[in-house]
Parts: C-alpha cells; structure tokens; sequence
C-alpha cells in the first residue's frame, strides 16, 4: 500500500513538473529568433500572405491565448502543424519516436549490462592491470564525445572492415517489419521475421554502442567506486571473516547495495542520451525525434519544438518513476521511509 | 569388360548430367539476375523534402518534384518547350494563352490527363497559395476547357514572363486528388489533398513514389507509360537521402551505396574525395549570381560613395580563391554584373570587376566618411556555410586595406531571416547566391532589385528601392519583343551598377561530389539547362551503377 501511494505520488509530481515544463518551452520557443511564418510560407510568399498565416498560427495573439489554444489541442493529442515537415507534429512524432526510443533502449541495455559487470570487475581487481584497462577505458569514454567515437567506429567496422553498416535502420526501408511499437528489432522479433531482426540488430550495433559508451563509463565508475565502499564495509568484512563464498560476498553483500547510487544515476543518463542522440543520429543517418527536434529549431517550427520537448520531458519523468521504483524495490527504507 | 564399359558409361551419364544441371542452374540466375537487376542512383539534400507540387519549394522539394509531375512547359537545353502542351498560341492582344495538350498522357494511377486536370491544379496551387503561386495569382482572369485537349488560360496583363513561369506549375490528377481529400479550408475541395501528397504522388512525371519519409528517404520508381522517352542508361530507381553528415556521406560514396551529394558541403571536402577513386567532384553550372548585397538604407552604407568605395575594395581574386576546389572545379565564375551569361540583356563587353585601391579611396574621400566617423560595418557570416564566412573574413580584409572598420556577426539562417526583414536590422553586407527560378532573366533581376521584392525576407536586403529600376523591369515584363527587352534589361542592369548595391561576387557554380557511374544532365554540355530543378532530371540521367 505505500508503495502504491509512493508510485501515485510521483506521478502527480511528475505531471506539474510537465505541465510547468510545457509552459517553459511555450514561451522558450518564441524567443527563438526568426518568423515562424515566414518560415512557413518561404521567402517568396507576400507581406499579406505572411499575415494570414501569422493569424491562422495565432501569433499575433498575446502568448497566455496561444498556450491555452496549444493545450486544448494537446488534451485531444493534437500537437500542431509542423511548418518544416508540413505534417502534424503528432504524426511525425509518431514516425520518429520509436527510433530514438530503440537506440536508447539498446544504448542503456548496454550501459547496464556492460557498465555494471565492468565496474564489479575493476573493484574485484582494484590496483591490478584488469582495474587500470577497465578505468582506461572508462576515461577514454567520458572524454570522448560521442559522435567522435561514432565516426571512429564506423570507419573501422563499416568502412574499413565492412562487418557493420554504414547508417540507418535496415538495408532497405522498403521492407521494413511490419509496424507494432515502432521499433524494427522489437517488431521483426514479434513477427518471427529473423531476416529483417538480425538486419535490424546490424544496423542499430553501431549508434547504440556509440551512444552508450559515456554513460556506460559513468556506470563503470560509479559501480567500482561504490563496490570499493561496500568491500571494506563491516558486514563484508564479517562475511570475510565467516568464510562466506567469494560470489555471495561479491554480488549479494558488496555489488546489491552499491547499485543504489548506479541506477540513480543510469536513470539520470537517459536524459543525457537523449540529448547525444542528435549527434549519434545525424552521423548514422538514424531517423529520430532528436534529429527532428533539431531540424525544427533550426526551422522556427514551433510546434515540433515544443512537441518534441514535451515527449522528451515526458520519456525522462517516465523513466525516473520507474527508476525510483526500482529503488525502493531495492531499498526498502526508501518506499517506507 | 562389359561391366565396365556399363560403368565408363554410368559415370559419363553422371558428369553430363552435372552439367548440365550446372549449366542450366547457371543460366538460370543470370537470368534471375538480369530480370531483377536495376539501374540505380542515390542523391541527398537537406531535409525536409516536401512532395507536394503546389507547397514544395525548396531544392530538395525542387528536385524531386521536377521528376514526379510535368508542367505545360519546361525546360530542355536552356530552351523553353512544351512538355504537357503539344503547342502553345498567344493571341495578338498577349493576355490569351491557348495550351493544345499532347494526348494520351497517362497519370501514375493510370488514368489519361485532361485539360480538367490542368484548370484543378492551376486552382489548387492559386487557392493554397504557397510555393510560386505568387507568379500568377494577381495576374490570372479565367480559364477554360473548350476540350480535353484544350486549355484557355486569360490574364489580366500582357506579361513576358508568363509562359517562362508555366515550368512552375505541375499538372496533377484531378479525380485521385479529389478522391483523398480530406476536411480543410477549401470548401468543396476538403483539404485538396494536402494530407495524401505527404507520402503520394498524384503526378505524370517520368517517377513515380514507392515510399516517401521527408528527413529520411524517398525512394522512386521508373514509369514506364511517361510520354517521353528515357536515356538507354536511365535509373530504374531513384533514392534521395536527407542531410547526411560529411563522413556518413564519404563513407558510403566510398562504399558505393550512394552516388551523389548535395551541394552543401564545404569545398574542401569535394577536393579531399576528389582524390579516391571512383569519386569526382563535379559542377553545374548555374544560371544565377553571387552577391555580397549591401544595405542601401542604413547608415553608413546608404552613402552611394562608400558602397562605391566598398566595390572598388573587394579583393576578387581572393574571393575567386575561396572558390576554388581543384584545377578542374570552382564555385563559381568572376561576373560582370546582374544578368547571368546568356542571359536576355547580358553585355558580353562589359569589364569583369577587380580590386581598385585608389579608386576605393577616391570614393571613400567622397563619402566624407572616414575610419574615425564612420560607423562600424557589419558583415553577416552564416554559421551554416563556411563558405560565406571566408567571404565575410575577405571583405573585413578588402575594407580594412582602405580604413573601413568592420565587424564580422555570425549569424544563423533563421536569424537573418528574422533581422533582414527591416533595412534598420538588416547588416551592412550580407553574402548570398541566387538562382533562376524561372527561365526567364526577369525572375532574378525582379527578385533582388525591383522594390516589390524587398518585404519578402531575405532576397531583396539591398532595399534598393529605386523607381527607375522597378520601371525598367515593369517595362522589360510588358514587353513581348525580345531585342526591345533585351535593351530594357541592358538600361536596368547599367541603372543597379550605378548604385553599387551589391558586389557582384561570381556566377554561381553548383559542386557536387559524385560517383563515376553516373552522369548527370548537367554534366552532358548538349543537355544541361543551367537550372538546379531541371538539371536533376533522372529521366536524362546515365547510370552503370546497378543493383540486384
């Protein structure tokens, strides 16, 4: 039961915080330099044709009748018109989120599957040659932003070696996998379509991985750092001291406790992967909603750029309640306290 | 003995048998091979590309448009034709346009073009009101269908230019278009379509779409009913991709899974590809010109003697430097002034420009300003193409030379969008190139110069202004005997260079970087037109590259 009120209670929280995040974007998106109407109709269109659309855009309105205008469209999942793909904003939203939704899916698999094990190892082996590569590698990471490491990677394992391929989501997007979530690895699995799965799976390897490494690296650290704590804590030292087997004081007294602060920040890395996911997009040819998201700033589309953060706002505060979720199913203190 | 000649035979049976098998397995996926093998070509351009005919506007949507619909008229080595039309006439008075329409023109849904189809897509693109509609929506009184071969078209204005203007007006299927309408603000007419032209095509163009995702991929497909006929090399498939970043681009240059990249990118990296194998940068030549415009409106630059100053300055063979690929390639020609080469009007005789010190200083005197009063110049260097920001850096170092002080702002598109919409905002200098959207030189000069033009963005951020220039043009449209325009464009570009409102930088080259399998239209002298809309033209198109 307090569990079930913790949950509700985020969730409320979480729907101010969205509801204070679309009127900051609202009102952020018109200060972006640039007429979105004469953006809209080009450089061609009249004076007087700029000023119907100003009106049908309801920008010469003051801005609290524009916000109010957007929300109603909202609350019927109406988002807009976007100027730059002249299609509703909801509809491209559709076309493009399940793309940049699998490459963080795939991106934050990595972060977690590699970064954690990765981590326990370096902790196991503090001070050894295994430790100092791991903690390399890591840094190397961080430091390196994640297009660099994208084009390196493509040129050595597209380009050069040609195991991989160079960009997009599947060698040929005439046949893609027949469309339940969006997502062509998900989709083509569900269908039994093993062709276009493991075409899928080639095409994603690349940009997920690039896209993961810094927070794969930052869950390396953390998780070493943490595990080093939890290594020289007491009980561990009691377990020591009772001849407890190596694995049970490795993963069950040293590396539980330590994934606390790990999945906090794992959690917290998502938003980061949303926004190196423009980068990893634009050197894949990748078609998501990061990429879009850019496009239409770079396009005034005020619509799209109000839509896109309001999605990205909403994927963060989702993936949160589920994180704090998954802590207080690790941390009892914190769902009872 | 007979044993074994029974099995001298049985292994003879045996291996004949092979090959046979072999061979008819052989010849078998040949052809396979040969039926399913295509020509193909892959192109890309920034996002998004827009496939409706009566909203697109852009270069992608230009390109793609050009292949998917067909216009009454349209350009074939720089010379204007029919295309949907067999023959034109034009009344004595000049205000009646009768089209007699080539017959048995087939739509991609397979349904015949009619003059119907003609009257619903000249409505259509006048009532959305967007892409070149602006062309003839003042100027259109009526039109009518005598037959369905016949198209009547009267204006209100003898225009020059109204013919030449027909190569924007794509002809779409009435009855599909109407058939996909939805609800929208066009009365009987729903939303004319305009949500089912987002992924379709309702056109008669030598392509047609099989799949179409604005910032990813379109794919298209040969048509094999279009009423003209195909380059023996012509692709089977057309593919264009949506703003590739540099290395992407190379990589699958390189990997030949693409064959040819827009044209912005910088010039270094067509030299850098230049160099592999199988990969040339290549050039269209554009009919069009680059300019540096000068505000004429604000201080200190509406001072007639500084703008001369600032022209006589210009160090021209650094800005020929700046475009400069290789030996073989450039961005551009030096230019003698308004009018493209070739164009009605152009003066072959005219001086190309060259950096006059003296004379800048001469004028600088006569300006009254010097570096202590005059106020800092400011030199616009888009953040998107660094191209215009070397320019920027070679006009601060021109204007420095002669004590002009100068400040470069690096400005993103939108913001200069923004800014150049009022001469009080727009900056001192501002770098852009032009091109033809007509075949006609009326829709550059008109563009840029003429008064009419200066509250539409960014093209006429001169502010020029001048009553003599716009009536030089007014007459120039009025007038249907070519020399007499010619003289009227000739009078109206020595008018514009006797206000020194731009430099006049270069006809524009288009450089691309492209694959060896294939040529172009604008890379065949007998068939390019000078046009970016036309000069894509995949029907016209030679490609080896094939896929299976």
């Amino acid at each position: 039961m307090k569990l079930f009120k913790f949950i509700i209670n985020r969730i409320f929280s979480s729907s101010i915080t969205l509801f204070g995040l679309s009127i900051l974007i609202f009102c952020m998106a018109r200060l972006i330099p640039g007429d979105p109407a004469r953006m809209a109709l080009g450089d061609r269109a009249s004076v007087e044709q700029v000023e119907l659309m100003r009106e049908k855009l309801l920008l010469n309105e003051p801005i609290y009748i524009q916000y109010f205008s957007y929300l109603k469209g909202v609350f019927k999942g109406d988002l807009g018109y976007s100027i730059f793909t002249k299609k509703p904003v909801t509809q491209n939203i559709y076309e493009y989120l399940p793309a940049t939704l699998e490459l963080i899916l795939f991106a934050g698999f990595f972060m977690i599957a590699l970064g954690v094990p990765l981590g326990a190892i370096a902790a196991k082996n503090n001070g050894k040659l295994s430790d100092f590569i791991i903690r390399f590698f890591a840094i190397f990471n961080i430091v390196t932003p994640a297009f660099v490491i994208g084009i390196l990677l493509m040129i050595l394992f597209s380009h050069n070696l040609g195991w991989l391929p160079i960009s997009g989501r599947i060698t040929d997007p005439l046949f893609t996998p027949v469309r339940i979530t969006g997502m062509y690895t998900l989709d083509s699995l569900i269908m039994l379509d093993f062709k276009n799965f493991i075409d899928s799976l080639r095409h994603i390897l690349l940009p997920s991985i690039a896209l993961s490494l810094a927070g794969l690296s930052q869950a390396i650290r953390l998780t070493r750092a943490n595990m080093l704590d939890t290594l020289k804590a007491p009980y561990t030292e009691m377990a020591n001291a009772f001849a407890f087997s190596n694995k049970s004081i490795l993963f069950k007294y040293a590396l539980k406790p330590a994934l606390i602060p790990t999945i906090t920040i794992i959690g917290l890395d998502f938003s980061a992967l949303l926004g190196n996911a423009f980068l990893v997009e634009m050197v894949f040819d990748w078609p998501g909603i990061a990429k879009y998201g850019v496009h239409s700033t770079m396009n005034a589309d005020l619509n799209a750029i109000v839509g896109v953060v309001l999605i990205i706002g909403l994927m963060f505060l989702v993936v949160n309640i589920l994180i704090d979720i998954l802590i207080a199913f690790i941390n009892p203190k914190i769902r009872l306290g | 003995m007979i044993i074994s000649i029974n099995y001298w035979e049985v292994i003879m049976n045996k291996i004949l048998k092979k090959i046979c098998f072999v061979l008819a397995l052989s010849t078998t996926v040949f052809f396979v091979q040969s039926v399913y093998a295509k020509r193909w070509v892959s192109l890309d351009e920034t996002a998004a590309g827009i496939i409706d005919p009566h909203i697109g506007a852009d270069y992608a949507d230009m390109i793609l448009i050009g292949n998917l619909y067909n216009s009454l008229m349209w350009v074939e080595s720089k010379n204007l034709v029919p295309s949907l039309a067999e023959s034109v006439d034009i009344s004595a008075d000049g205000k009646t346009y009768t089209f007699k329409l080539k017959s048995g023109v087939k739509f991609h849904n397979g349904d015949t073009m009619t003059s119907e189809d003609v009257v619903f897509s000249f409505n259509r693109s006048m009532d959305i009101g967007l892409s070149y509609s602006y062309l003839i929506k003042s100027l259109v009184e009526g039109m009518s269908t005598p037959d369905d071969n016949t198209f009547v078209i009267n204006i209100n204005t003898v225009q020059a230019t109204f013919l030449g203007s027909m190569v924007r007006f794509p002809i779409v299927n009435k009855s599909e278009c109407l058939a996909n309408k939805q609800d929208g603000d066009f009365g009987d007419n729903g939303d004319y379509c305009q949500a089912y032209l987002t992924t379709n095509d309702i056109g008669t163009g030598a392509y047609k779409i099989v799949s179409h995702n604005e910032m990813e991929l379109t794919v298209m497909d040969k048509f094999n009913d279009h009423f003209l006929p195909f380059n023996p090399k012509a692709p089977d498939e057309a593919r264009m991709r949506y703003s590739l970043d540099a290395p992407t681009l190379r990589a699958l240059l390189e990997k030949g899974e693409h064959h040819t990249s827009s044209m912005w990118y910088p010039y270094e990296f067509y030299a850098a590809i230049d160099k592999v194998d199988g990969i040339s940068a290549v050039q269209q030549e554009q009919l069009g010109t680059y300019v540096g415009k000068i505000n004429t409106k604000r201080a200190p630059t509406d001072n007639i003697h500084l703008r001369n100053a600032i022209v006589a300055a210009i160090d021209y063979d650094a800005i020929s430097q700046i475009l400069y690929v290789n030996d073989k390639i450039s961005g551009g020609v030096p230019s003698k002034g308004p009018i493209p080469p070739g164009m009605l009007g152009f003066d072959e005789s005219r001086p190309y420009f060259k950096q006059d010190l003296e004379l800048a200083k001469k004028e600088l005197a006569l300006s009254g300003y010097d570096a202590s009063t005059a106020p800092v110049i400011e030199l616009t260097a888009l953040t998107c193409c660094a191209t215009h920001q070397k320019m920027a850096y070679v006009t601060q170092i021109s204007l420095e030379a002669i004590g002009i002080n100068t400040k470069i702002v690096d400005t993103e598109w939108v913001d200069q969008i923004a800014m150049f919409s009022k001469p009080e905002t727009t900056h001192h200098i501002a770098y852009i190139a032009h091109s033809l959207m007509t075949p006609d030189v009326d829709s550059l000069l008109r563009e840029i110069w003429h008064s009419s033009s200066t509250a539409n963005g960014w093209s006429a951020t001169e502010w020029l202004q001048d009553p003599e220039v716009d009536a030089l043009l007014d007459q120039g449209r009025a007038e249907l005997d070519l020399s007499k325009r010619a003289e009227l464009y000739a009078a109206a570009e020595q008018k514009i260079l006797d206000s020194s409102p731009d430099i006049f930088i270069a006809s524009p080259n288009g450089v691309y970087a492209s694959s060896d399998l294939v040529v172009w239209p604008f890379q065949n002298p007998d068939v390019i037109t000078g046009y970016i809309w036309a000069d894509f033209d995949f029907r016209l198109t030679a490609t080896d590259a094939i896929k299976d």
